[in-house]
């Protein structure tokens, strides 16, 4: 596809709001409905990481699993839910990045995440690289990939809700 | 010898210990000394530095260290602390020099076996007494090394069991995960690193709980039910959620388990999920295997599952899903916890994608399983550090374990053996034969 026929910016910058803002209202089945059936969310453990298949990483989660952690997050009795985490998206710096080769569209951007769970508040903060097919009017998430800045750091807490 | 007037023998009972054990900063300072700083604790594996001059950093204790291969090709454990004015020599976490570590203060430079090379001004040492070109006076190494099959321990004390002595039958476990590899084994990537905000004790108390699981991880076992009810083809690619659903069976399950325990506190429990499985791509693993090591010594292999093997008190190895995680205690309320995924060299793909569903669903730091452990060793330590209440009771299946040649063998898999057991290691490293403090 070529840029001319691509959406004005503005579209994927809605796209990615909404996205965010289902995951700070904790509206996860319709965050996961934004992905393909065979969508998929990583977070690699390195920057620059290529390949999931041999190397670890923090999240690789197709819809199965998705499912599995958004049902814990809502179990009555997931203890590390009590009290429950909070969080607040900020993304900006959104820009069309070269195409994947599926034909996929590759969206870029920045984000920070406010963080707040008994007491703390941390900071997360990345990249977005979202590989999106279209979808009638819309899209859906091929790929949503995360890149903290301390990805390969020490991580403080665990992180049960997605970034 | 007391401590604000107790003895801290007393604080070790046969089915009790007292909570000063988990809070008290000034006896976190003397574990630091005399458990850590005795016990042969796990530094990394050979693959992490393939060639001369390859090395890693790590932290033994309060010491930090250099993993290094020297020109000679045997691998040095060297204090991360020059000779000079102390900097650290290292100070990324891995890395490669091509001859000689060069201090970034004042310059100083050392061979990969510690030794001095040079300084930038030696004349200014002369007639001081400070022997400059001296070899000798370069990094300092640890007390003692051993490279267990690939796996390298150090202990920072010069005194003590030998390596094998002391590791005893948690080798088992070793030798389990690495005699599954037709080729030897491998780091795959880089590790895991995250933070409990408890002592490092109920960790490893934890690895060895088999009540805990039904209760703490209810949720993550209707989580993986639900995922395996609605997208069944997708996850049926997840050993992790098959993992997580098995923890909320009946108890009668866990009650199957087996853990023995040995000597300086360290165990081996038998597994719960076994990765074997009758798709075309394991069974040729099993027939590589069979290859190598002929069909009885194969089946032997492979039957044995072992879900924990810990040598106590810094690694507990999941030999069958190829990960090991190290502990490194950071204060009496913070433990950092390294998490290590290895590589069957020359097993078919499977092998490593069940590991690594394994390592990203249950050991990374997003894992759902940890978000409830770290919970419940968030809160037993909060708990705890009220003055209220003293004793922590220990005493399921007290008095019923079998033992035999200082093994104790657990009839349930319920038994608080394991922690026991690691209590009373923990008694005798840190008071003397006439039950002194050390
Ligand atoms: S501290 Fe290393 S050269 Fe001075
Ligand atoms: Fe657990």
């Amino acid at each position: 596809m070529s840029p001319a026929k691509l959406p004005s910016i503005r579209v994927f910058e809605e796209f990615l709001f909404r996205q965010a803002d289902l995951l700070d209202s904790r509206n996860w089945d319709d965050w996961i409905a934004l992905f393909a059936d065979d969508g998929v969310y990583w977070m690699p453990l390195k920057p620059e990481q290529q390949d999931a298949e041999n190397y670890p990483s923090i999240f690789l989660e197709d819809k199965a699993l998705m499912a599995a952690r958004v049902a814990r997050l809502r179990d009555a009795n997931a203890w590390g839910q009590q009290p429950p985490t909070r969080t607040v998206h900020l993304i900006a710096n959104v820009r069309l990045d070269s195409g994947n080769g599926n034909g996929d569209i590759v969206v870029r951007s920045n984000f920070t995440v406010a963080e707040f769970r008994r007491d703390v508040l941390r900071h997360h903060a990345g990249t977005y690289t979202h590989h999106l097919r279209r979808a009638g009017k819309s899209f859906r998430i091929a790929m949503q990939r995360v890149d903290l800045i301390n990805c390969d750091g020490v991580h403080e807490y665990n992180l049960q809700v997605f970034i | 010898m007391s401590m604000k007037g107790v003895s801290i023998g007393s604080l070790v009972q046969p089915d009790r210990v007292h909570r000063s054990l988990y809070v008290d900063p000034e006896l976190f300072e003397r574990e630091l000394d005399q458990i850590f700083g005795r016990a042969w604790l796990y530094v990394g594996h050979e693959s992490q530095v393939p060639n001369p001059g390859d090395y890693i950093t790590t932290q033994l204790a309060r010491q930090p260290v250099i993993m290094v291969r020297h020109t000679d090709g045997a691998i040095r454990v060297l204090h991360n602390r020059c000779s000079h004015h102390g900097s650290m020599i290292a100070g990324d976490r891995c890395g490669h020099v091509a001859s000689v570590f060069t201090c970034m203060y004042h310059g100083w430079t050392f061979r990969t076996d510690g030794s001095l090379v040079g300084v930038p001004v030696p004349e200014d040492y002369e007639g001081t007494g400070f022997d400059v070109r001296n070899p000798r006076n370069g990094l300092g190494s640890v007390a003692r090394v051993h490279n267990y099959r690939g796996f390298v321990f150090a202990s920072l004390a010069a005194e003590g069991p030998e390596f094998t002595q002391f590791a005893g039958g948690a080798l088992l476990g070793f030798d389990n995960m690495i005699d599954r590899a037709p080729d030897g084994v491998e780091v795959a990537g880089d590790c895991f690193r995250v933070i409990q905000h408890s002592n490092w004790k109920i960790f490893l108390e934890n690895m060895f709980d088999n009540v805990h699981p039904r209760i703490v991880h209810q949720s993550s076992a209707r989580g993986a039910k639900t995922a395996q009810q609605r997208f069944p083809a997708g996850a049926a690619n997840h050993i992790s959620l098959e993992t997580f659903r098995l923890l909320a069976l009946d108890q009668s399950f866990m009650q199957r388990l087996e853990i023995e325990n040995y000597p300086w506190g360290h165990s081996n429990m038998s597994g719960f999920v076994s990765p074997r499985g009758q798709d075309a791509e394991w069974l040729a693993y099993e027939a590589v295997l069979r290859e190598r090591h002929g069909e009885e010594r194969a089946e032997q292999i492979l039957s044995r599952n072992f879900h924990h093997t810990m040598i106590y008190p810094s690694a507990v190895l999941q030999p069958s899903f190829q990960q090991l995680r190290i502990v490194k205690p950071i204060a009496v309320d913070r433990t950092q916890i390294d998490i290590w995924l290895f590589r069957l060299k020359g097993a078919p793909k499977i092998v490593f994608r069940k590991a690594l569903s394994y390592a990203n669903g249950a050991n990374s730091p997003s894992n759902m399983v940890s978000a409830d452990d770290f919970e419940s060793y968030y809160r037993v330590h909060q708990g705890l550090a009220g003055p209220g209440s003293d004793w922590v009771i220990l005493s399921r299946q007290m008095g019923r374990d079998v033992v035999e040649n200082g093994t104790v063998r657990t009839r349930v898999g319920s038994s608080e053996a394991s922690q026991r057991n690691q209590f009373q290691a923990w008694r005798r490293y840190m008071i003397d034969e006439d039950g002194d403090a050390r």
